[in-house]
C-alpha cells in the first residue's frame, strides 16, 4: 500500500520560476545596496599634528586626559571629534558633553554611544535578555569610528578645560581627538591630542570628578605619551564640515496673526544644485516642526533622539519594553531634567554628605532653579549652589511651595538639529518645506514667536558648494504665496548643543522594484528558454541567500562596517557567480568527502581536538576569575584541604558535588593553581569535542559532518570562553552529550540495557555536575513517548532500579544543599535567583539558541532549519529524536528555570552545532540531486566557510591580550602591594571571596541594595556567606566605618554601581553611597571595570560627615 | 478553570477573585466545534479514513493551534482585560524593578524605620505592546511575540486552564505519535509528515491573520503620521482609529490616548481624550496645580468614561498621590489613594503606598487593611519577585504594630518579612 503522494511535478514547476526570480531579486538587492539604503559613511583623516595619546602608566586600564585652553574671546562655534580604542567620556569645564560607554561585545556595536544619531546601527538587538557568559572575543572595533561633539555651549571666554576619560580592556587605552574653535574675534584655534595634554590613569591627588574643572590645577600630572598607530583614517555617519561650519542663518518668523491658520506656518524654499555628492541641513527651532525635502519627510529612526522633529506625534515609542519604560519624576524640584546632571546632588530629601540637621531654604536660590539643568552654570564656573538640605523623611517639608511652578522651568527651549540629506537631494531643482507647529494655548501663551532658522551645505561632484543659509522662504496663505518674515541673524548664544539626528532615508526604489517585477514576469513567460541555466541559477541563488543570511548575522557587530561598503555587494554576487560557474565546469570532480577521508578521519579528529585544546588553553591564566568561578575555586580548595566544601563558618558550597570533588582531586595531584583548575575544564572540552565527533560519525555516517561539527565546536567563541573557566558548565555539557547518545542507543535503538543504564547514570552525573540538568526529565519523557518501543521486562526492571539509584543520589545532593548550604533566611530579596520552578516569562528567550547574542548563531541556524525539514521528511528517528531533544530541552529550560538566560542552555550548544552542520550536508545532498554532485559539495563547503566566518574568528586571536571580564585580580593585586597590616578591606558583592582568596582576608562586603540570598546572621551581625565579611548596605554603615577605621581600601566593581560616567545614576540604588565614596576617598587604581579607592583619615581634607557614631541620619 | 485570570479583590468577601476574558468562552466553544466537526467528518467518511489516529492527531493539532492563538485575541482585541492586565503588570514592575520601591527602600532607608518615604514615580506611559511602526522584520522577534499575545500582560496572568489545555493537547498528540511509532514506523512517518504539513498550514493561516492585522495597523499609523505632518488632523484621527480597529488594544496606549486627545483639541472638540491630553500637557509644562484641578474636575465623571480613559485618569491620580507623598502631604495623598482604591479593584501601587502612609500616620487599622489587600492581590501574580513586595508589606505591618504597642503581632509580622 502506498501512503505517499508525489507533489514533485508541482514543486519542480514552481522551482523553475522560483530560483531565477530569487536570483534576480538578490542580485538587484546586493548590487543596488538595498541593505544599506539609509546608511552613508564618510571618510575622515586626522590632521598631521593629532596623535594617539596614552598615559605613561603601564598597568591600568583607564586614562584621564586633560587639556587647558585659554580663550581670549567668546566662542562662535567649536567642535571635537574623538576616537577611542575602547570607551570614553568627553567633559568640558566639568560638564559631560558625550560618551561612548564601553560595553561587552555580546552587546550590539555602539550600544553605549550617547550621540545616538551617530550610531551606524539603527536596529535594536534581536536577543537581549539576561547577561550571557562572555564570548572569547575582542571588543567591537570602536577605533574605526569617529564621534563628533558640539562644544560651543560648553566653552566660555577665559580658562577652559577639555577632559577625556578613557577605558579599555587592554592597559593604556589610547585616544585621538581633533577639532576646532572659532572665536568671535575671528581667531581660529585647532584642538588636537598630543603630548601637551596631561594624562594620568586615575585623577592623581585630585578628587574624582574635580579634575575636569578649570579651577583645579593638575600641574603635578605627567604629560601624555604618544602612541604610534597606523590608524589615522576613520569613518562617520556625519557629513564633513557639518560640525565645523558656523551656523549662518536668520530667523524665519511666523506672524502671530498668521499662524492661527495652520497653513501659514508651512514654509517652502527652492534651490538648484548640480550633481550633489554630499548634503546636510541644520535646523534651529523653538517648538515642534516637520521637515520635508523634495516631498520626502525627514524621519528620524530613533525615537529617543526625535525631539522637536515630529514632536506632534506622540504614539512613537521610547523604551525597549512597553511595560518597563523609565518613570518620570513628578517632584516639582526634579521634573525639569531626565536622570542627568547634578540635580540629585542637592536632592529635595537630603544631601548625604552634608552634616547638617537643620532645614533651611537656600536664600541664593529662591526660584529653585537648577543651575545645571538650565545651562546657566555653563558660563559660570563657581561652586554649585546647594538647594534644600537635610530632611530625609520629608517630615519638615513645607506643604505649599511659594513660587509658582510655571516660573521654575524654561519655556520654548530651542533645539538645534542636524541631518544628513545626501540621499534626498537631487540634481536640478529641489524644494525644502518646513511646517511649524503651534502648541495649543491653554492659558499660558509663550512669549517666543513661532520661528525657525535653517542653514545647510551641498557639495557638488565638481567640488563647488551650495550654501542653504540665505534661502528665499515663502509661505502659502490661502493660495497666495507670500514672502516669509525674516528676523534677526541667529547669534551663537541662541544656539543650544547641536544634536546630529542621522540621515533621511530615500523612499523605496519604485523603479527598481518595477524593473525586478517586470523581469520576473518576462522570465515567467519565457521560462522554457532559460532551462539551460536553471541549474547554475539554483547554485547562484542558494549562495546569494547564504550571503544574505551571512550579512544579517553581522548586523549587531562592528564588522557591519565592511558590509556597508559597495564592494560587499559585488563580492557576494561574484562569489555566487563563480560557484555557479564552478558547478557547471566541475560537475562531479569535486568531492569533499574524499578530501576528508583522504586525510584520514582519525588524524583530522586529532588535529581539530588539538585546536580545541589550544584555543581554550592559550593564555588560560590571563583572564580574570569570574565571580561564580571564585565560588567554585573556594569550594574546590577547601575540599582539597579539608575534604569539605567549606566557604564560610560551617557553610558548605555543596552545589555540583561531582564537579567540585573531581577538581579537588586534580588540585590535590597537580597543586592549587589556576592552571590545574582551568585546564581540567579544557580537557573536558576536548572530550566533549570527541563525543561530538563520535556522535556525528555514528548517527550521520559522514566524516564531513563530523569534521565540520568539530571545527565549529572548536571555534565557537562562547564555547571557548566557558570551556576554560573553572566552573561546572563544561562537565555538564559533556555529561549531557554522553547522556543523549546513550539515551538514543538504549531507549530508541534498544541496543542494550547497559546503554539505558548508562544514560540514567550520565543523567545523574549531569545533575550532580549542575543541578539544573534535572530539567532534562521532561525531555526524556517526551522522547521516550515518541520513539521508545517495547523492551523485555528485565530491561524495564533494571532501568527502574537504576533510576531509583539515580534518584537517591540526586535527593541526597538536594538534601545536602538544603541542610549544609542554605542558611537561615534573614530577609527576602526582591531579586530572583535562578532555581527550578515553573516559569512562563520572556518567551523571546526561546529563540536565544537560534539567534545568540549579537546574532552569533543566525548563520548556522539557517542550516538547522534545513536539517529539521529533512529529518521530518525522511522520518528519521535519530534525526527527529535529536531535534526533539534540542527543541524540547530549550522549551523545558525556559519553563522550568526561573531566570531567563542563554547561558543555562550552554549544555545544548553541541547538539545545535551537530544539527546545523547536518543541515549543511542536507543542502549539499539536495543540490547534488537537483544540480550535480560537484555543486552539492561546493555549496556545502561554502556554507561551512560562511558559518565559521560568522563567528568572527579573527576576534578570538585578538581576545587573548584583552581582559574579557571585569578584572578584580589586578585591583586586589594593587591593594596587596600597597596595604598596611592594620588596613581594612571592603569589596562589592559578590566578591568578598575573591578578596579572601587574593588577600587572605576581607572585612566588609559592600552591597547596595542588600541581597539577602548572599548573607547570613552571625551573632546578630549580617555577614557575607562566602567571605564572612560584615555587610555594609547603607550610608550610615559607611559613615560609621570611616569614623572607626583610619584606612579602608574599597574595591568596587563599577558595573555594580552602574554609574560608568561622571553623572551618577540616581534612578538606581547605591547612588548616595557612590557619591559619598567619590567625594571622600581617593581613587588610586583602576583595572578593567574595577576601581580601588582608599579612605585615609590622615589626609584630613575630606568632606564633612558625622563624627559621632550612631548619631547620623541617612 | 480560567484561561486568563486577572486578579482583583472581592471587597465583599475580602478574597481573591479573578476576571477572565470573554474570548475564553469563544475559544472553548470553537474547540468544541472543531472537535465535533472532526467527529462528524469521521462518521460521514468512515470508510475513507485510513488512520483514525491521523484524524485524531489533526483534530488535536487544530485545537492546539487554536489554543496558541488565544493570547493574540485576548491581548489584541480584548481592550479592557488586556489594558487592565498591562497596567497591573506595570505596577508590579514599578514596585519591583531595580529602581523601584522595594529595591530603593532596601538601599536608601534604614532597617529601623521600615520602608522609607520615597515613593517611586510610575512610568508616564502604559501600553500593552509597542505600536507597530518602522521595520516589521525578523529583528523584531520580541515585538512579534507581544503582538501575538505573548507579552508579560498575558504570561503574568495566564490561567491554569489554558496551560493545562495546551499541555494536554500537546501531550495527547505526542502520545498518539508514539503509539503509531510503536505500531508501524512507516505509518508513523507518513502521519508525521501529514502532521507537519497540517501544522505548517494552520500555523501559516493563524500567523498570517495576525500578521495582516499588525501590518494593516502599521500602515494606518504611517498614514496617520503623514496626515498629522500635513496638518490634516481629521484624517489623522480617522487613520489612527483605523489602526485601532485592526489592533483594538492599541487604544490602551497612553501615547495613542494623548494623540487622540491632541486631535480632538486641535479640532476644538470636547472629549475625555482631549481632557486627558490637557492634563498631560499641563504636567509636561510644569503646571501641576492646573493639572490637579483638571484631574479633580474630570474625575467627577469617571464612571461615565470609557475604560481606557478611566484607567488613564487613574494613572494620573496615582501620580499626583505619589507626588503628595514625596512632598510629605500625607493627608492629600491618602485622599487620592482612597478614591483610587474605591475605583480600581486591583491597584497594587495604591495599596502599597496607602500602607506606607498608614505607617507614617500611625493608622494601624488601615495598615492592616492594606496589607491584607496586597496579600490577596499578590496571590494572583505569578512572578517570583512578588516575594519582595510581600516582605516589604509585612515589614510595614510589623513596624505599624510595634508603634501601636502590639509587640507579639509585630514580632509575627517581622518574622514573615524575613521569609521565616
Amino acid at each position: 500500500m502506498s501512503v505517499r503522494k508525489s507533489y514533485s511535478p508541482y514543486i519542480r514547476k514552481c522551482c523553475a520560476v522560483f530560483w531565477p526570480c530569487l536570483s534576480l531579486f538578490l542580485v538587484w538587492w546586493f548590487l543596488s545596496q538595498q541593505y544599506a539604503r539609509d546608511l552613508h559613511l564618510y571618510d575622515y583623516d586626522t590632521p598631521k599634528d593629532a596623535q594617539w595619546i596614552v598615559t605613561q602608566d603601564e598597568g591600568q586600564y583607564t586614562g584621564c586626559f586633560r587639556k587647558e585652553l585659554d580663550l581670549n574671546s567668546d566662542v562662535r562655534s567649536a567642535w571635537l571629534g574623538v576616537v577611542s580604542e575602547g570607551g570614553f567620556e568627553l567633559l568640558c569645564n566639568g560638564d559631560p558633553v558625550g560618551a561612548q560607554t564601553y560595553w561587552r561585545p555580546t552587546r550590539p556595536f555602539q550600544n553605549g554611544l550617547s550621540a545616538s544619531g551617530q550610531r551606524v546601527l539603527k536596529q535594536e538587538p534581536m536577543i537581549a535578555y539576561n547577561f550571557p557568559r562572555e564570548y572569547q572575543w575582542s571588543g567591537h572595533n570602536n577605533a574605526k569610528i569617529i564621534i563628533f561633539f558640539d562644544l560651543r555651549p560648553y566653552l566660555k571666554k577665559g580658562k577652559n578645560v577639555l577632559a577625556i576619560e578613557a577605558e579599555a580592556r587592554r592597559v593604556k587605552p589610547a585616544v585621538i581627538a581633533f577639532g576646532g574653535i572659532n572665536l568671535k574675534n575671528g581667531e581660529k584655534l585647532n584642538v588636537v591630542t598630543d603630548s601637551s595634554w596631561k594624562a594620568e590613569p586615575v585623577p592623581r591627588k585630585v578628587k574624582q570628578g574635580f579634575w575636569t574643572k578649570s579651577k583645579v590645577s593638575v600641574a603635578h600630572w605627567k604629560h601624555a605619551g604618544v602612541k604610534r598607530s597606523p590608524v589615522r583614517s576613520f569613518v562617520s555617519c556625519v557629513p564633513p564640515a557639518l560640525f565645523e561650519n558656523v551656523f549662518d542663518a536668520r530667523w524665519i518668523v511666523a506672524r502671530k496673526s498668521d499662524y492661527i491658520n495652520k497653513s501659514v506656518s508651512t514654509f517652502t524654499a527652492d534651490f538648484d544644485v548640480l550633481n550633489p555628492e554630499e548634503a546636510w541641513v541644520r535646523v534651529l527651532s523653538h517648538g515642534n516642526y516637520w521637515l520635508w525635502l523634495n516631498g520626502k519627510r525627514l524621519e528620524v529612526s530613533r525615537s529617543k533622539a526625535k525631539g522637536y522633529n515630529g514632536g506632534e506625534w506622540m504614539v512613537s515609542w521610547e523604551g525597549r519594553r512597553p511595560l518597563a519604560t523609565p518613570p518620570i519624576l513628578l517632584d516639582p524640584d526634579e521634573a525639569s531634567g531626565f536622570f542627568g546632571g547634578y540635580r540629585f546632588e542637592t536632592p529635595r530629601h537630603g544631601d548625604p554628605t552634608v552634616n547638617d540637621f537643620k532645614l533651611y531654604e537656600n536664600t541664593l536660590n529662591r526660584t529653585r532653579e537648577r543651575p545645571n539643568s538650565t545651562g546657566d552654570n555653563l558660563l559660570a564656573d563657581g561652586e554649585e549652589e546647594k538647594g534644600r538640605l537635610q530632611d530625609p523623611y520629608g517630615f519638615l517639608e513645607e506643604a505649599d511651595p511659594a513660587v509658582p511652578h510655571s516660573l521654575l522651568r524654561e519655556r520654548a527651549r530651542a533645539q538645534f538639529h542636524a541631518y544628513d540629506v545626501t540621499s534626498l537631494v537631487r540634481s536640478g531643482s529641489n524644494r525644502i518645506t518646513v511646517r511649524l507647529i503651534d502648541d495649543r494655548d491653554y492659558g499660558y501663551q509663550g512669549s517666543q514667536p513661532l520661528r525657525f532658522a535653517m542653514d545647510g551645505s551641498i557639495q557638488q561632484v565638481d567640488g563647488k558648494k551650495v550654501q542653504l543659509s540665505n534661502l528665499n522662504w515663502k509661505l502659502n496663505h490661502s493660495g497666495v504665496v507670500l514672502n516669509a518674515v525674516t528676523g534677526s541673524q541667529v547669534v551663537p548664544t541662541d544656539l543650544p548643543v547641536m544634536m546630529y539626528m542621522g540621515g533621511g532615508a530615500p523612499g523605496n526604489s519604485r523603479v527598481g522594484w518595477s524593473v525586478v517585477c517586470g523581469l520576473v514576469f518576462i522570465g515567467f513567460l519565457f521560462k522554457k528558454y532559460w532551462c539551460f541555466v536553471q541549474k547554475p541559477l539554483i547554485v547562484f541563488g542558494v549562495v546569494l541567500v547564504m550571503a544574505w543570511v551571512f550579512q544579517m548575522a553581522f548586523a549587531e557587530r562592528s564588522e557591519i562596517l565592511w558590509f556597508i561598503s559597495p564592494i560587499w555587494g559585488f563580492v557576494a554576487v561574484s562569489v555566487a557567480f563563480v560557484c555557479a560557474l564552478f558547478s557547471v565546469l566541475f560537475r562531479a570532480h569535486f568531492s569533499s568527502g574524499r578530501w576528508f577521508s583522504g586525510w584520514g578521519g582519525g588524524w583530522l579528529c586529532l588535529g581539530f581536538l588539538i585546536v580545541v585544546f589550544l584555543l581554550r588553553a592559550w593564555m588560560v591564566h590571563h583572564q580574570p576569575i569570574d565571580d561564580d568561578e571564585y565560588a567554585s575555586i573556594q569550594a574546590v580548595l577547601s575540599i582539597a584541604e579539608t575534604g569539605k566544601p567549606l566557604i564560610g563558618s560551617d557553610i558548605w558550597y555543596s552545589r555540583s558535588p561531582l564537579y567540585h570533588y573531581v577538581v579537588a582531586g586534580v588540585v590535590k595531584v597537580f597543586g592549587p593553581h589556576i592552571w590545574s583548575l582551568r585546564l581540567y575544564s579544557v580537557i573536558l572540552s576536548v572530550l566533549t569535542g570527541w563525543v561530538l565527533w563520535f556522535m556525528a560519525r555514528r548517527y550521520f555516517k559522514s566524516l564531513w559532518i563530523a569534521g565540520a561539527a568539530l571545527l565549529i565546536f572548536a571555534l565557537h567563541p562562547f564555547l571557548i570562553f566557558s570551556g576554560h573557566i573553572a566552573r561546572f558548565y563544561q562537565q555538564q555539557q559533556l555529561m549531557v552529550l554522553v547522556m543523549v547518545y546513550l539515551f538514543i542507543q538504549g531507549f530508541i535503538y534498544k541496543q542494550s540495557v547497559w546503554h539505558r543504564v548508562g544514560a540514567i547514570l550520565a543523567f545523574a552525573m549531569a545533575v550532580l555536575s549542575q543541578e539544573i540538568s534535572i530539567s532534562f526529565v521532561p525531555v526524556f519523557f517526551v522522547a521516550y513517548l515518541l520513539f521508545g518501543r517495547g523492551v523485555p521486562f528485565s530491561w524495564e526492571w533494571k532501568s527502574i532500579l537504576y533510576i531509583a539509584f539515580a534518584g537517591v543520589l540526586i535527593a541526597a545532593d538536594i538534601l545536602l544543599f538544603k541542610v549544609k548550604c542554605i542558611t537561615r533566611g534573614v530577609g527576602v530579596s526582591p531579586n530572583v535567583e535562578a532555581t527550578l520552578a515553573p516559569t512562563f516569562w520572556e518567551l523571546g528567550n526561546l529563540f536565544s539558541m537560534f539567534v545568540g547574542y549579537t546574532r552569533l548563531h543566525l548563520m548556522l541556524s539557517f542550516f538547522y532549519v534545513l536539517s529539521l525539514v529533512y529529518s521530518i521528511r525522511r522520518g528519521s528517528s535519530c534525526g527527529i529524536t535529536l531535534h526533539a531533544f534540542l527543541v524540547v530541552s530549550i522549551v523545558a529550560f525556559n519553563l522550568i528555570i526561573t531566570s531567563v538566560s542563554f547561558r543555562y542552555m550552554y549544555s545544548l550548544i553541541p547538539l545545535w552545532i551537530l544539527l546545523g552542520v547536518h543541515g549543511m550536508n542536507v543542502l549539499g545532498i539536495w543540490l547534488s540531486g537537483v544540480v550535480n554532485r560537484g555543486a552539492g559539495h561546493l555549496v556545502r563547503w561554502v556554507a561551512l566557510v560562511l558559518a565559521v566566518l560568522s563567528f568572527s574568528p579573527w576576534r578570538i586571536l585578538q581576545s587573548y591580550e584583552e581582559k574579557i571580564l571585569g578584572d578584580p585580580i589586578s585591583s586586589l593585586g594593587y591593594v596587596k602591594s600597597e596595604m598596611r597590616p592594620d588596613d581594612k578591606i571592603m569589596i562589592t558583592e559578590p566578591h568578598p571571596h575573591a578578596a579572601k582568596i587574593e588577600l587572605g582576608r576581607v572585612d566588609y562586603d559592600l552591597v547596595v541594595p542588600i541581597l539577602y540570598d548572599f548573607t547570613y546572621n552571625k551573632e546578630g551581625v549580617l555577614r557575607d556567606r562566602n567571605g564572612d565579611a560584615i555587610v555594609v548596605n547603607r550610608l550610615a554603615d559607611l559613615q560609621k566605618i570611616f569614623t572607626e577605621d583610619s584606612r579602608v581600601w574599597i574595591v568596587i566593581n563599577r558595573e555594580k554601581f552602574r554609574s560608568r560616567k561622571k553623572n551618577i545614576r540616581w534612578e538606581y540604588p547605591g547612588a548616595r553611597e557612590e557619591l559619598f565614596i567619590r567625594q571622600n576617598c581617593e581613587l588610586r587604581y583602576r583595572s578593567y571595570l574595577w576601581s580601588v579607592y582608599l579612605w585615609d583619615r590622615s589626609l584630613g581634607d575630606m568632606d564633612t560627615f558625622r563624627k559621632e557614631p550612631q548619631g547620623w541620619l541617612e | 478553570m480560567p484561561w486568563y485570570a486577572l486578579p482583583y479583590v472581592n471587597e465583599g468577601a475580602d478574597e481573591l477573585a479573578t476576571r477572565d476574558s470573554v474570548y475564553s468562552i469563544y475559544f472553548k466553544i470553537a474547540i468544541v466545534v472543531v472537535t465535533l466537526l472532526f467527529a462528524c467528518a469521521y462518521v460521514v467518511r468512515r470508510q475513507k479514513v485510513e488512520y483514525r489516529g491521523a484524524m485524531l492527531l489533526r483534530c488535536g493539532v487544530c485545537c492546539l493551534i487554536l489554543l496558541l492563538w488565544f493570547p493574540a485575541w485576548v491581548m489584541l482585541r480584548d481592550v479592557e482585560v488586556s489594558g487592565d492586565g498591562a497596567w497591573l503588570q506595570q505596577q508590579h514592575d514599578t514596585i519591583t524593578w531595580l529602581g523601584g520601591d522595594v529595591y530603593r527602600a532596601h538601599a536608601e532607608r534604614s532597617v529601623e524605620l521600615g520602608t522609607g518615604v520615597n515613593a517611586q514615580d510610575p512610568p508616564e506611559r502604559l501600553a500593552v505592546y509597542r505600536p507597530p511602526s518602522g521595520s516589521l522584520g525578523l529583528q523584531r522577534i520580541n515585538d512579534w511575540l507581544w503582538w501575538l499575545g505573548y507579552g508579560p500582560a498575558f504570561t503574568q496572568f495566564v490561567g491554569k486552564g489554558w496551560f493545562f489545555a495546551v499541555g494536554g493537547y500537546a501531550l495527547g498528540c505526542i502520545c498518539l505519535c508514539g503509539f503509531y511509532w510503536r505500531r508501524s514506523v512507516s505509518i508513523a512517518r507518513y502521519i508525521f509528515r501529514q502532521l507537519v504539513i497540517c501544522i505548517l498550514f494552520l500555523g501559516s493561516v493563524v500567523g498570517g491573520v495576525s500578521a495582516v492585522a499588525v501590518a494593516s495597523a502599521k500602515s494606518a499609523i504611517a498614514n496617520a503620521i503623514d496626515a498629522t505632518a500635513a496638518g490634516d488632523y481629521e484624517k489623522a484621527r480617522h487613520d489612527l482609529r483605523v489602526a485601532i480597529a485592526w489592533m483594538p488594544s492599541l487604544e490602551c496606549d497612553s501615547g495613542v490616548i494623548r494623540q487622540l486627545g491632541y486631535f480632538d483639541a486641535q479640532l476644538e472638540e470636547d472629549s475625555d481624550y482631549a481632557a486627558l491630553y490637557k492634563v498631560f500637557w499641563f504636567e509636561q509644562e510644569g503646571y501641576y496645580d492646573r493639572a490637579r484641578k483638571l484631574v479633580v474636575e474630570i474625575a467627577a465623571r469617571k464612571s461615565e468614561m470609557k475604560r481606557v480613559c478611566a484607567r488613564e485618569l487613574s494613572r494620573h491620580q496615582l501620580r499626583i498621590a505619589i507626588n503628595y507623598i514625596n512632598s510629605g502631604r500625607y493627608t492629600q495623598a491618602g485622599e487620592y489613594l482612597d478614591r483610587l482604591l474605591d475605583d480600581e479593584k486591583n491597584c497594587l501601587q495604591a495599596c502599597f503606598h496607602r500602607q506606607l502612609i498608614a505607617l507614617q500616620t500611625d493608622d494601624v487599622v488601615m495598615n492592616r487593611r492594606m496589607h491584607k489587600k496586597l496579600d490577596i492581590l499578590y496571590r494572583g501574580i505569578k512572578s517570583k519577585n512578588r516575594r519582595g513586595v510581600q516582605a516589604a508589606s509585612w515589614w510595614m505591618l510589623a513596624q505599624g504594630e510595634l508603634d501601636a504597642g502590639n509587640v507579639r503581632r509585630a514580632w509575627e509580622a517581622r518574622k514573615k518579612s524575613k521569609g521565616q
